[in-house]
């Protein structure tokens, strides 16, 4: 009686970890893969993306940041007349530039991010335009 | 732990193990874990089922990524293909014209997507860093543990948590690992030994132990030993009790030291302090707070890898030259000259890394923002202020510092090039000046200087009244830049402090690590000397270098000393036993002795041998006395197997007795049988300190040289200190060697500290001759002789807590004929050795050596006429014949009664 017992609770143990891995591994990962991928894997792709740009524009040697900050304060120490009013050109021009540099480094990360968001979209699309004959872009 | 030891409580069942199964008591949940609160336990099964599950899980697992992948790529490579092959050019349109076609094999294209997205989304998850130990709270760790029994437990049932899901996969394994050797051995329960044997098959495992110096082969056979002896049952094993609160108890070292998941290491902890496997490993030498430190660096040097790859990252944005990122720098021609950038160097990881040390870096950047001052790092050599600089260096590379240290520079000024080729009046002013404008002006620069006592006096002769160190005050006083300089306390104290540098400096004290913190330290830097050597380090071998250094090497400090123990260490094991040997605790015991000639490795057999027959050796010297041998042999042999007072020297004996009855002659034997020379003595005749101002000469005076004494045991502290008729020293040196006897250690003139504890003093003294002559006539015992000897005799030349200070007083008989007889024969010995070097034989005659003896007796003055007499009679008659020609190569000389020297040729050869 008592090994019946046990054999029944390793059966119904044994049972409950087959349909947990299962749940976790064809419903949760696969059929479920979009509450994922636009909650949890939302937040960290998003994280991610800030972070770089935060990088970029704080930290990195091509951020115009520094050279907005420094916009009056003369290059190479250089604190005559001349050098003063040289250095503030060449600022602006190179914070100029920098920012240019900036906004295509934060429009490729955005796009990136876009294109994590837009992705399975797309695809789920694609795929019921394969078995519905959805309408489909054309580019003239 | 001896928090954690009343802060947490694992609970067992009673009924476990009575066989029934599920356990009435428990429902199999075996034991639980009381910690912060809350109720743990390990609910999960493992049996045959369960293992062949849940490897199929896994299995599938990677076969399902490998479908997802084949899939997904198998979809891009047909897109791909067909791309090539329909669409000429590649652009939106026709792409979009290509992928807006419906057939199956778009259709398949489609799924390949999902596919690949599902891929991505599995990759990503499993990159993620789960947190699945429930987070260390120090608040509730220190409510300590009530006193549960295992019914209080079951009450809570609802509460309870189950822990096995924060078994990392690798630690499932080991589990699963154990049931099977259990379940081969036919073994009634899963125990921590099966635990232990399971995990020693995986590689960080394997690793600790070769770390831990243990051999796989003497702990597997002592594994099976104790498996061996395990009960055996005819059904499946069960994980035991003990089992489980192994696995709650690594649980619980997660928790502990907040790591995420359970992981091997707390594993091996866990199963380490089960009293089986403790014991196996006991055996073998290996203790719970070996196993802990060995497993804790393993886990810092992962950690390291981690956190350097963290300030690669970091150190991408640091700009390559010499600018800062507002370019307000200028260049600084003459600072280049004469000097090297830190931040450059440890860009490149030129530098050696700085371990630890986080509470000297709070207070170095209190000091920078405090904007007010400039840290001065003070400590002794050896002690880790350059590693500190070199620290700050990588540290700011990394951006990892306070504002102020931002995206600056550290440049490191070399005072001795600056000075070395500064010959015109005034140039090096110039120079300095110089510098100094360059690094304000420049202001993206913090301004190195080590040992900034080099500063002080440094001007051109003939140049200005300032030195420069006067000119540095200055400009730190106008806060034109950042400042941090090194110096050491007795240069701090002499000059530092008396000059204008005072007011600008902030003292940031660094003192010597702790016994623990030395080796992490050393634990971190062994790896590049592994690396370089091609050897490995155990861990006794690093542990011994900390304590060996620690207690036997007095003039440099911690972690150096250790650091550079280690260095010759590696590559003595190199060289002996080539590349891949293992360093072990030996071989630096082995250094440590060569450096001091302190035996500390091992007792080796000969050894042995020598020790138990000390007495024998030293009576091949010293006829009779054996009292007096008995306890210096004793003393010796308790200082070898270190069951002495490590605070205090070897032995102190003092040595009590009428002149030449051998006194010295024993210091002497002792010197030679231990020290290995006779010479290797300290003697002092204490006839020439008999006043107070010779002090000076022991232990030097201020300002001076060190003292006889300090220097000599400074250069050798494995010495025997001989203190020759003690009485006639003045009572305030006497004291000195009171401090010597209780502490072990003396302060000489110039404040360093020296170690005495590897000294066997012996002070003789031949007070009281008369009361022991007049005892040993009255046939009295030698210890009513001592006894009124210390309370009547000696009371007048030392005070009574000096006596007491003595291991041992020693009375040394007067010698009696028969062992004046020994003597002569002793004495005739060492003269036929003599005799021997020049190839002449020696040979005396019984009637002869009772002549001789009886000539060098006086019952006052003990076998000191001996030499004499022997001088007289044997020396001089042999020494004519030598010159003489009489006696050559091959002779044979025969002292006859009389003086009387017979020659007996040997033939021509």
């Amino acid at each position: 009686m008592l090994y019946l017992t046990y054999s029944k609770t390793m059966a119904e143990s044994l049972a409950t970890n087959a349909t947990r891995f299962i749940f976790r591994e064809f419903v949760v990962d696969v059929l479920f893969f979009p509450a994922w991928w636009y909650g949890k894997g939302f937040i960290r792709v998003g994280r991610f993306t800030l972070t770089r740009i935060a990088e970029f524009t704080n930290r990195s040697r091509w951020s115009p940041k520094v050279w907005f900050q420094n916009i009056f304060v003369p290059m190479y120490g250089d604190y005559s007349r001349s050098g003063r009013a040289i250095s503030f050109a060449v600022r602006a021009v190179v914070a100029l530039a920098l920012t240019v540099v900036l906004v295509v480094a934060v429009v490729a990360y955005l796009a990136l991010f876009i294109l994590y968001l837009v992705l399975p979209i797309a695809v789920v699309y694609f795929l019921l335009h394969e078995i519905f004959n959805l309408p489909w872009p054309v580019v003239a | 732990m001896t928090q954690a030891s009343q802060s947490y409580r694992i609970i067992t069942c009673p009924t476990c193990t009575t066989g029934v199964e599920p356990c009435p008591g428990c429902q199999n949940r075996r034991a639980a874990l009381w910690v912060m609160g809350r109720f743990f336990v390990w609910d999960k099964h493992v049996d045959r089922w369960h293992i062949a599950e849940e490897r199929l899980q896994r299995g599938m697992h990677l076969a399902l990524n490998a479908l997802l992948l084949t899939i997904g790529l198998g979809g891009l490579g047909v897109l791909v293909w067909r791309l090539s092959v329909d669409a000429p050019t590649v652009d939106t349109s026709s792409v979009l014209g290509f992928l807006g076609q419906r057939s199956l094999a778009h259709l398949g294209i489609a799924i390949s997507f999902v596919a690949d997205l599902i891929i991505i989304s599995r990759f990503i998850k499993a990159r993620q860093n789960r947190t699945l130990v429930v987070p260390r709270d120090s608040d509730l760790l220190a409510v300590p543990a009530p006193d549960l029994s295992w019914p209080d437990v079951l009450h809570q049932q609802a509460r309870f948590e189950n822990v096995s899901r924060a078994f990392l996969d690798v630690t499932e394994r080991a589990i699963e690992g154990a049931w099977m050797f259990a379940e081969r051995f036919h073994h009634k329960e899963v125990e921590p030994l099966h635990l232990f044997a399971a995990l020693f098959a995986l590689h960080d495992t394997q690793v600790v132990f070769g770390r831990l110096g243990v051999s796989s082969k003497s702990l597997s056979d002592r594994v099976t030993r104790a498996l061996a002896r395990l009960e055996t049952a005819d059904h499946p094993p069960r994980v035991g009790v003990a089992c489980t609160s192994t696995l709650l108890r690594a649980y619980l070292e997660a928790l502990l030291v907040s790591k995420p998941v359970v992981d091997i290491p707390e594993l091996i902890v866990a199963v380490g302090s089960d009293a089986v496997v403790a014991e196996i490993l006991a055996d073998l030498a290996v203790d719970d707070t070996k196993l802990r430190n060995v497993v804790a660096w393993i886990s810092m040097s992962q950690g390291r890898t981690r956190s350097y790859q963290k300030w690669r990252r970091q150190a991408r944005f640091r700009s390559k030259g010499g600018m800062n990122r507002a370019f307000t720098a200028i260049a600084t021609p003459m600072l280049d000259q004469f000097s090297h950038d830190l931040t450059q160097l440890a860009r490149t990881g030129s530098l050696n890394h700085c371990i630890g040390r986080d509470q000297q870096f709070e207070e170095l950047f209190r000091v920078f923002e405090s904007g007010r001052a400039n840290p001065l790092l003070v400590g002794l050599p050896g002690v880790g202020k350059s590693s500190i600089v070199d620290g700050l260096a990588y540290r700011m590379v990394a951006d990892d510092v306070p504002t102020v240290l931002q995206d600056k520079r550290l440049v490191s000024l070399s005072v001795a090039s600056l000075a070395g080729n500064a010959g015109r009046q005034g140039e090096l002013e110039q120079r300095f000046t110089i510098i100094l404008n360059e690094v304000a002006r420049s202001g993206n620069i913090v301004l190195f200087i080590d040992n900034i006592q080099n500063l002080m006096g440094l001007t051109t002769e003939g140049g200005s009244k300032l030195d420069l160190a006067e000119m540095l005050a200055q400009s730190l006083g106008h806060q034109n830049f950042l400042c941090i300089a090194t110096t050491n306390p007795a240069d701090e104290h002499r000059y530092v402090e008396q000059s204008s540098l005072q007011s600008v400096l902030q003292r940031v004290p660094v003192n010597e690590v702790d016994t623990n913190g030395a080796i992490q330290i050393v634990e971190g830097k062994v790896g590049p000397v592994e690396y370089k050597e091609g050897v490995l380090f155990s861990y006794d071998a690093i542990e011994k270098a900390v304590t060996l250094s620690q207690r036997y090497i007095h003039d440099r400090y911690l972690p150096e000393k250790a650091v550079s123990l280690t260095e010759e260490a590696a590559v003595y094991v190199r060289k002996t036993r080539g590349k891949g040997g293992l360093v072990t605790g030996e071989d630096v015991g082995a250094i440590v002795s060569e450096r001091t000639s302190i035996p500390v490795t091992q007792v080796t057999e000969a050894e042995t041998e020598k020790l138990l027959h000390l007495e024998d050796k030293i009576h091949e010297r010293v006829v009779g006395q054996d009292e007096a041998v008995k306890a210096v042999s004793s003393a010796l042999r308790r200082a070898r197997a270190e069951l002495r007072d490590a605070k205090r020297p070897i032995a102190n004996f003092l040595f009590l007795g009428p002149t030449g009855v051998g006194k010295t002659e024993l210091a002497k034997a002792v010197a030679e049988v231990y020290f290995g020379n006779e010479k290797s003595m300290i003697r002092l005749d204490m006839s020439e300190y008999q006043v107070q101002s010779s002090l000076g000469r022991l232990i030097g005076t201020p300002g001076g040289d060190g003292g006889f004494l300090t220097e000599a045991v400074r250069k050798n502290p494995f010495t025997l200190l001989l203190l020759d008729e003690l009485e006639k020293a003045h009572p305030d040196i006497l004291n000195v060697f009171l401090q010597v006897m209780d502490d072990g250690r003396l302060t000489d003139s110039t404040g360093r500290t020296i170690d005495f504890t590897n000294v066997i003093l012996i002070a003789t003294s031949n007070a009281g001759t008369s009361t022991i002559q007049a005892g040993i006539l009255a046939n009295e015992t030698l210890e009513n002789i001592k006894q009124r000897l210390v309370s009547q005799e000696l009371a007048k030349y030392f005070r009574p807590e000096f006596l007491n200070r003595f291991d041992g007083i020693i009375v040394f008989k007067p010698l009696d004929f028969e062992q004046v007889i020994a003597i002569t024969k002793l004495m005739l010995g060492q003269l036929g050795g003599i005799l021997k070097e020049k190839g002449v034989h020696l040979r005396v005659s019984d009637a002869a050596v009772m002549e001789l003896a009886q000539k060098g007796f006086d019952p006052q003055f003990g076998a000191r006429p001996l030499r004499r007499a022997l001088q007289e009679h044997v020396d001089n008659a042999l020494a004519n014949a030598l010159l003489t020609g009489q006696l050559a190569r091959r002779d044979i000389a025969v002292l006859e009664p009389g003086g009387v020297v017979r020659v007996e040729k040997a033939k021509e050869v």
